[in-house]
């Protein structure tokens, strides 16, 4: 790795981790008082949709990593990203039709971390290939 | 497309994360593009053509180049 790769790599730690930082004191904050307060509706939903705006903080921090990597990283993750988002597609998809025929009901939450992984996997196949 | 960089780097004696650092890559980027399995972009290729004081087409050449070139007439 150079050292514009690490200073790129370290940045992006830094930045993705103060915005997962913020978003879970944000989202601690926001379970607290939908707990103990009896809120209007839409100053409810305001609350409840809070920790949400930490989390535009960690898509800019990724966005700016991916500008920031060097030409067959951001292939190799244009790879992956397209794979995942394919794949992601096809599963909720598949789930859907599982959930006509009995099984239980998932929730969307779910559908993040499926992202992720997937684009783990697409990713270290991609790397794989350039080696 | 075929490269020489394994061979110029080899003669400067530099691991592939030194070529790497000087290059603004990561070491594996400069391996794929040592093994052909990655073609650089024209900035990069460029960058490259730089750091080892040659001209592009000195390090790359496109699959088949040695026929086309003999095909060409007074060029050798």
């Amino acid at each position: 790795m150079s050292t514009t790769m690490n200073k790129a790599g370290r940045d992006y730690v830094v930045q993705f981790g103060g915005a997962m930082a913020a978003y879970v004191v944000v989202l601690i904050a926001s379970i607290v008082v939908m707990q103990h307060t009896q809120l209007a509706p839409p100053i409810r939903a305001l609350v409840a949709v809070s920790p949400a705006v930490p989390t535009v903080f960690a898509l800019l921090a990724f966005l700016r990593f991916l500008t920031r990597m060097d030409e067959l990283q951001r292939r190799i993750h244009l790879e992956a990203l397209g794979f995942a988002f394919g794949a992601t597609a096809i599963l909720t998809f598949a789930y859907g039709f599982l959930e006509n025929a009995g099984l239980p009901r998932l929730s969307y939450i779910w559908i993040l971390p499926a992202m992720v992984v997937l684009w783990g996997v697409g990713a270290a196949v991609a790397s794989w290939r350039y080696r | 497309m075929k490269n020489r960089l394994r061979v110029l780097r080899a003669e400067r004696d530099w691991s592939q994360g030194e070529l790497a650092e000087q290059l603004g890559v990561s070491r594996q980027t400069v391996n794929a593009l040592e093994t052909g399995k990655y073609d650089p972009s024209l900035p990069l290729a460029f960058k490259i053509a730089s750091v080892f004081g040659q001209r592009i087409e000195d390090i790359f050449q496109p699959d088949g180049h040695e026929l086309a070139a003999s095909e060409v007439p007074g060029r050798e």
